[in-house]
């Protein structure tokens, strides 16, 4: 009967089917495993990315405060990350959107930190070398007091470098830090770290164990992914491009960077301003010697900002009184614009030749600033279509 | 020797498919682990673009922060050139009322002079009043003289302090403001040198965040660095005109040591417009009301004595007359001057006087008037300068070289009666000036200024920032070397069963015979690299740091604004830039090979599709 049986070739097929079937599946259970499993590392990855550059887009800074506005950010980004990418369209919130057929996922922790600016690399040699550069630079600053023997001078540079360490980290800082004071964001260098789990929903859990490559139990276990995303995020951008027209505009962002920067901070100011009112005092009373009436200038302690809009080249200068004879000028450029047929600058060339477009473009971006569509191919606009 | 069993088992083809679907489930294994080798490969090349995109924003975003931070220090220049200016003003102005007030005694002087005149030659009673007024006049002179000395002491407390104040504001420009922006952008050089390594390095950091994948010429090959650092040092160094101090890169301060003396020459030739900007916005910035103009202050004085006239006044930066070896003129109404010689600031100029001016006094039987070509002479006037021989700081000048205030000789003074005799001139000597420096003034002090160039296809010289990197296959592995990304499985199945499973490190190789098929797992091998320091994984990127006023496209980049900004651009864009910029002028209206033109805009389109089949087909792979 068994000899039988063995000898029948009927069957035979579906022996085989049986044994290799049971393979198959593992293999196309394990192909969709790794399938969801790649699918979701290159997700966790972009998370990463997703996530640090976010706060390109986000105000890091406020020149008008002084504050730092990374929290602010940080909060929103996180939360909206976490939630783009709950699926893995990173798209909208969807339900059941964190499992496929072989397993799921989910965010364990968005972690960003907002670090100084990176250091310079070198290490110590570099530092050294630094520390060198930053004596150096104090040597030339004293020296100079010697060249210009000045109270003034001698004090304000004596100011500077008591300060310096506080203000300024050491000489041989690795990185300038800007004063305190001038509330400059010295960090917004986003570091990202992510973590987003996969587990296992279809493969039995210990279906490897002992396998005989390592001799060890090799649970098919929940994956975790950490990725990780660094970027300097913060430009300083100054996000208000209105026109600053001295103690007119004292409330613009850029007014007020300028006055936290200037003679280095509060307290040095606080005693200019002391002394500039002695000065004011002084010369009221020798006008009024002379029944003359005092100085009525703003006082000379406030900051002096003019930064006009350029759309033209007459747009951004400061109209002011005439000169007291004929023929003197009576406009001023609020920003660099050298006459182009007096000075070999190309201040005044640089602003004709750039458009309104995005980037400056003359022309509109479907022409192609530098595209071989562009009207300033050298070789002429043969392929310009006619609609065009 | 086999047993029949065995013979029976071996003749028989039953079963002959067995080892034929075992080997092929067995490549179907190894087809799910190069799934997962494939999805690992994706994973690093992504890897290394995120990393390139993230050194080259971040190098880019650290050059536009220090711009910047180089255009409000330039802008805190600019403030503080103007209360040097304001201070002189002050200083200015209280030494033509100084004058005035001087002048206005003088008067009362004369007219004492013309009562004794009248008392002492008129007979009895008809010099009676003048005898009497003489002697209110004598208190009202001794008055007037207490008065001339409160202005004197209130005048001197400004002359003795401000003028060491403008100085030292203008060495704060250079020894602090000028050396923290050189300080700042130099420092830059080290992230340009070392290819952005510390982004690179952090990027490759493990979880635990020990040591780096990527460490300096390790993982990303030394001809990558060579190439970031020569690529982003001269886009870096062209952001910046050297006329204005030293372009803040190394090899251009090294050169700067060099030829010091050079570059305090500065001010002199091209460098000019260096300083013609900074005048420039340094003017622009004045507070109107009194720096540049103090008229309406039309009359002063008291009841018996009044000048009368139009108050003029202004501070200026200004230049010597003219580009010629002429002195600097520090003559007043030179700073009335027309553009011609308003043009470079190294001079500080203050500027008071009269205009139209006339000085009465009267005791009503006796009256002086001071006539208009000697009022007019009144004034103030400084030059602060940095060569000793150009500062200067005195009245006005009669035409006899005298201080222009009514003096002993009364040009232009008519009185009645006559005077009795010539009064001593209460203000008649030069300003001293030792005591402060004689008026220093450093000039314009080095700053950092943007290169402007008119030139779409340079960006208006507004830098890239380039990123190269490339990752040897040795470093493409995490922590954990059992991971099947770094095997090199060789299967044969012809003759004695093999299976190799080489690890990159060749530790643990095991081998069983054959030879017949391999899968080699490992990414990034010399397989696929034609150049050595290719091999691996690559990735290319470029940063651009550009300029954007909000809602202002149209304004010129420059380092007065801080309006400079950092983002990712396209790579392919500079190749056609860099096209249209070489051939420039080769295609132009009077050219009419039109198959010659055609010509090169398939060239122009060509290249492109060149370089990027190049970089992403074989060098990106």
């Amino acid at each position: 009967m068994i000899k039988q049986l063995l000898k029948k070739q009927s069957g035979q097929a579906i022996t085989e089917f049986a044994i290799a079937l049971p393979t198959m599946v593992v293999i196309f259970l394990f192909s969709q495993y790794f399938y969801e499993a790649i699918q979701v590392k290159l997700k966790a990855q972009e998370l990463a990315r997703y996530t640090t550059w976010e706060f390109t887009g986000h105000a890091l800074h406020d020149y008008e405060s002084g504050d730092m506005g990374y929290n602010d950010a940080k909060n929103d980004i996180v939360s909206d990350a976490e939630d783009r990418f709950a699926n893995l369209n990173s798209t909208d919130k969807l339900n059941n959107a964190n499992k496929a057929l072989a397993g799921s996922w989910s965010i364990r922790r968005v972690r960003t930190q907002n670090a100084s600016e990176p250091r310079i690399p070198g290490g110590t040699i570099a530092n050294f070398i630094l520390t060198g550069v930053g004596y150096l630079l104090d040597g030339w600053r004293m020296l100079s007091i010697a060249q210009h023997p000045n109270v003034v001078w001698a004090a304000l540079a004596a100011w500077y470098t008591a300060e310096r360490n506080n203000l300024f980290g050491t000489a041989g800082a690795n990185v300038f830090n800007p004063p305190s004071e001038w509330k400059f964001n010295n960090k917004g260098y986003i570091k990202t770290n992510v973590t987003v789990s996969f587990e296992n929903e279809w493969i039995p859990e210990h279906f490897l164990d002992r396998n005989h490559w390592s001799q060890q139990s090799t649970r098919v276990r929940r994956l975790n992914f950490n990725m990780r995303n660094v970027l300097v995020a913060d430009s300083w951008k100054l996000f208000d491009g209105q026109d600053v027209e001295g103690t007119d505009s004292k409330d613009s962002a850029f007014y007020k960077q300028v006055e936290r920067m200037y003679l280095l901070k509060q307290s040095a100011r606080n005693i200019f301003k002391i002394y500039t009112q002695i000065v004011r005092a002084s010369t009221a009373v020798v006008a009024l010697t002379a029944l003359q009436k005092p100085l009525t200038m703003n006082p000379i302690e406030e900051v002096t900002v003019y930064s006009k809009n350029y759309t033209t080249l007459e747009s951004g200068k400061r109209q002011m009184q005439e000169d007291l004879n004929s023929g003197a000028k009576s406009t001023y450029d609020t920003a660099p614009l050298l006459p182009k047929d007096d000075y070999d600058s190309d201040y005044q060339e640089s602003l004709e030749s750039r458009g309104e477009n995005y980037m400056a473009c003359p022309e509109v971006e479907s022409l192609g600033c530098t595209s071989s569509l562009s009207q300033d191919n050298p070789f002429g606009d043969y392929i310009i279509p006619e609609e065009l | 020797m086999k047993t029949q069993a065995l013979e029976r088992l071996t003749s028989k083809k039953e079963g002959q498919a067995f080892p034929l679907a075992a080997v092929g489930l067995f490549i179907m294994a190894l087809s799910v682990l190069a799934t997962l080798n494939l999805g690992q490969a994706i994973h690093e090349k992504i890897k290394l673009q995120n990393t390139a995109d993230s050194a080259a924003y971040s190098l880019a975003a650290i050059e536009a922060r220090a711009f910047n931070f180089v255009a409000l220090t330039n802008r805190t220049q600019i403030a503080n050139y103007n209360t040097a200016m304001a201070l002189q003003s002050y200083l200015s102005y209280a030494g033509f009322c100084y004058f005035l007030v001087g002048t206005v005694r003088d008067l009362i002087a004369n007219v004492e002079s013309s009562l004794a005149f009248g008392c002492s030659t008129f007979p009895f009673p008809y010099n009676t009043p003048y005898c009497i007024l003489r002697g209110y006049f004598r208190a009202f002179k001794m008055i007037a003289r207490v008065i001339v000395i409160i202005a004197q002491v209130a005048y001197e407390v400004v002359h003795y302090s401000a003028p060491m104040a403008i100085e030292a504001l203008a060495l704060f420009n250079e020894y602090i403001l000028w050396h923290m922006q050189l300080f700042r952008l130099v420092l830059i050089n080290a992230h340009i040198f070392s290819g952005m390594q510390e982004i690179v390095g952090e990027m490759y950091k493990p979880d635990d965040l020990s040591e780096s994948r990527m460490k300096f010429m390790q993982g990303n090959s030394w001809m990558n660095i060579i190439i970031n650092a020569v690529l982003n040092l001269i886009e870096f160094r062209l952001a910046f005109d050297r006329g204005a101090g030293v372009n803040p890169v190394l090899p251009d301060i090294l050169m700067g040591a060099l030829n010091y003396n050079d570059f305090k020459k500065r001010k002199k030739d091209k460098n000019k417009d260096a300083v013609r900007v900074m005048t420039e916005l340094a003017n622009a910035s004045r507070s109107e009301e009194s720096i540049y103009d103090r008229s309406g202050f039309a009359f002063a004085s008291f009841l018996v004595s009044n000048v009368f006239g139009d108050k003029r006044g202004m501070t200026k930066l200004v230049a010597k007359e003219s580009d010629s070896d002429i002195e600097p003129n520090p003559e007043i109404k030179a700073l009335r001057a027309t553009e011609g010689n308003y043009i470079v600031g190294d001079y500080l100029a203050s500027d008071d006087y009269i205009e139209s001016g006339i000085g009465i006094a009267t005791a009503g039987i006796s009256i002086v008037v001071a006539l208009p070509n000697s009022i007019n002479n009144l004034g103030s006037a400084i030059l602060a300068a940095d060569d000793k021989d150009d500062r200067k700081h005195y009245g006005y000048k009669n035409p006899k070289g005298k201080t222009g205030h009514p003096n002993g000789s009364y040009n232009g003074l008519v009185a009645f009666p006559p005077l009795m005799s010539i009064p001593k001139k209460t203000v008649d000597k030069d300003m001293d000036c030792n005591f402060v420096q004689q008026h220093k003034w450093p000039g314009i002090a080095p700053y950092t200024k943007f290169n402007p160039k008119a030139d779409h296809n340079s960006d208006y010289n507004q830098p890239s920032t380039w990123m190269f990197l490339n990752i040897a296959p040795e470093y493409i592995r995490s922590e954990r070397d059992s991971v099947p990304w770094h095997k090199d499985f060789r299967f044969n199945h012809g003759g004695n069963d093999q299976f190799e499973f080489q690890n990159l490190s060749t530790d643990d190789t095991w081998e069983h015979g054959g030879h017949s098929a391999s899968l080699d797992t490992t990414i990034g091998g010399e397989r696929s690299s034609l150049v050595g320091f290719l091999e691996g994984l690559n990735a290319i990127s470029r940063g651009m740091v550009y300029y954007h006023r909000p809602d202002n496209w149209i304004e010129h980049p420059n380092f007065f604004n801080p309006f400079w900004r950092a983002k990712l651009a396209p790579v392919g864009q500079k190749l056609t830039q860099l096209f249209d910029r070489l051939t420039k002028g080769m295609g132009n209206d009077t050219f009419e090979n039109e198959a010659f033109n055609y010509g090169m805009n398939f060239i122009r389109n060509f290249i492109n599709d060149i370089f990027f089949g190049v970089v992403t087909s074989v060098m990106t792979h």
